[in-house]
């Protein structure tokens, strides 16, 4: 488990033959998958389900039934309305752990792509310390000052997403900078501010969104690990990670189900992540004016 | 040579900086070191006993030189919760952690050069865009969740193998190698995918190139133009990944031992946190980013030494 924004394999050939006939139903497919998680996240509390943590509402593994589509776990809570309830968690670590790193690490990105070399250097230097420290050794000393609330997590995962992110914007950003039209803007007598946030920064909103998805898959892994070693939400909150421990220690037991559904959604939506980000990069590579 | 002068400074700086978080680290837990170790019921007078032996009353900069002469002489501190020397523990447990990491990356290696072959002789083949789809999806799966659905298979349904329990390697060699199949297996995925991909996409490269149609033409065989001139050449970037990639597979191998419930360093690491045994958190974190920043470093300078190109 890391936040593995830099390293993945090469977009695959099947990916870049097909970007130039649009996105394929396979990307809307995710696309659909991962607004209905976000969906259903936020309105959990308005959706006829069991509350998630009230115990004996059905039979203790008892399977999925008309009543409770996903069945029920040991204490006899509704599985469907935990793993709803659990994307609370995973959703709202991944995408404010990513956004606060694009946020903080693309203001940092842009500026030291398009600033003088000593800062960048600096700045650069900084982020390549802090990417050495391997990640889950750094999430589980910041778990082990503070603790592990959602906020400590989410703000540990957004550090971390930080020196990766600003890599990458300030990489795209040295190769705009470079550019005809910023050179034009710059003869034209154009502030740095304005050449920086007019003319730079639309031009690498792309790879803000290519890395954005694939680092809030990254996130949702993350925050998964900690909490399948116990160490994110407390219980009884549910968490797809801490589903997933659950399960497993009642593998022996009874029910693998209790595993399974938890699993199958964290697959499914970092899989939904990573293929929108690979696509789209696949997409804006392709198509004329991206970088 | 500038460059490894480079490398080495970078090296240097990272584990200044690891070691000083890592000195800090005692300071910034909430309380005082020598409450956590008398426990709650410890008098005032033999807190300030204990402050002024373990030295937390001098200035902060002498105290971090004498942690970093006790870290590098091995005297860690005791364990609050069972008052086992540090170093005791991490000599119980890390045979257990390279035993893990070892296994998978040969497992690793001996899936991904296969397949790899294979995929590059006919790309964009049934075989190629199987294998990918395989690796893309490996890729995107942690072994929190690998572990259990092999768990399930191998261990609950098939009950070929344990699902946890660990035997040292020299009580008994089979029983070793039976508790590690599973955990090994799990770590390794996510290397095989990475490994298969990056040769599948050298080894498609390579064989483009002018010199291996010379080697057709001279009517050497395929399989031996990809053994002799693919593979030594794509075996490098492989090696030099598998070498980047230590960090991600220590972590890995933690999260594995929590699973199948190996004594390592991972289920040390997570169990001191939940004990709140600082001193063993602090002496694992150091030693883990300072192994991972000496094996990036000893990687980046071989490749330089190895692909002149670089050098210069």
């Amino acid at each position: 488990m890391t936040l593995t924004v830099t390293e993945k394999p090469n977009a695959t050939p099947v990916a870049k033959r097909s970007s130039s006939k649009g996105l394929g139903w396979f990307f809307w497919a995710c696309t659909f998958w991962v607004l209905a998680v976000i969906i259903l996240a936020i309105i959990a509390p308005l959706l006829p389900i069991d509350n998630p943590n009230k115990t004996f509402v059905c039979q203790p593994f008892s399977g999925p039934s008309g009543s409770h589509l996903l069945g029920c776990d040991d204490l006899g809570r509704d599985i469907l309305s935990r793993i709803i309830f659990g994307s609370r968690v995973s959703m709202f670590v991944g995408i404010v752990s990513i956004g606060i790193g694009l946020i903080i690490g693309g203001f940092l990105g842009l500026i030291s792509g398009y600033n003088n070399k000593k800062l960048d250097t600096v700045m650069n230097t900084i982020a390549n310390i802090i990417i050495s420290f391997p990640t889950l050794i750094l999430l589980l000393a910041i778990v082990a000052v503070f603790n592990h609330s959602l906020i400590v997590i989410t703000l540990s995962i957004s550090f971390i997403s930080i020196p990766l992110l600003f890599r990458v914007i300030r990489s795209a950003t040295i190769s705009v900078a470079n550019k005809e039209f910023v050179q034009a803007a710059r003869t034209m007598g154009s502030s740095r501010i304005r050449i920086v946030f007019v003319e730079i920064l639309p031009n690498i909103t792309p790879i803000i969104v290519v890395y954005g998805c694939l680092g809030i898959g990254s996130a949702i892994i993350a925050e998964g690990t900690l909490a399948f070693l116990g160490l994110s939400v407390s219980l009884p909150t549910p968490s797809w990670g801490n589903m997933i421990a659950e399960g497993a220690q009642s593998f022996l037991r009874r029910d693998f189900l209790l595993t399974l559904w938890p699993s199958i959604m964290i697959i499914m939506t970092v899989v939904c992540f990573n293929f929108i980000s690979q696509r789209l990069e696949g997409k804006f590579n392709s198509g004329d004016g991206a970088i | 040579m500038k460059l490894i002068l480079k490398k080495l400074l970078i090296f240097l700086i990272t584990a200044i900086v690891a070691s000083i978080f890592g000195f800090l680290f005692e300071h910034l837990i909430p309380g005082n070191p020598a409450v956590a170790i008398l426990g709650p019921q410890a008098t005032p007078h033999n807190v300030q006993v204990l402050t002024a032996k373990l030295g937390l009353n001098r200035p902060l900069p002498q105290q971090y030189f004498t942690w970093l002469k006790n870290m590098f002489t091995g005297h860690m501190g005791q364990a609050y919760s069972n008052g086992i020397p540090v170093k005791t523990l991490i000599a119980q447990n890390y045979a257990e952690t390279i035993e893990l990491i070892l296994g998978s990356q040969i497992i690793a290696f001996i899936l991904a050069i296969p397949i790899a072959f294979r995929a590059a002789l006919k790309p964009n083949k049934l075989f190629d865009r199987v294998t990918t789809l395989m690796s893309f999806s490996f890729y995107s799966f942690p072994p929190f969740v690998i572990g259990p659905i092999l768990i399930l298979i191998f261990a609950v349904k098939l009950g070929l193998l344990p699902a946890s329990g660990y035997v040292g390697i020299s009580q008994s060699i089979t029983q070793n190698l039976k508790d590690m199949v599973l955990p090994m297996i799990t770590l390794a995925l996510g290397s095989f995918a990475l490994y298969s991909q990056i040769l599948r996409t050298e080894l498609v490269s390579i064989l483009k190139q002018d010199f291996v149609l010379l080697a057709k033409s001279k009517g050497i065989g395929k399989y031996k133009i990809i053994v002799r001139h693919g593979f030594r050449l794509s075996s490098l970037s492989v090696a030099t990944i598998s070498g980047l990639q230590i960090g991600t597979l220590i972590t890995g191998a933690f999260v594995v031992e929590y699973i199948f419930q190996l004594p390592g360093l991972g289920t040390l690491i997570v169990n001191s946190i939940n004990n709140k045994d600082y001193l063993v958190i602090q002496a694992v974190s150091v030693l883990v980013v300072i192994a991972v920043a000496v094996i990036n470093t000893a990687v980046d300078i071989s490749y330089a030494y190895l692909d002149p190109r670089i050098r210069k």
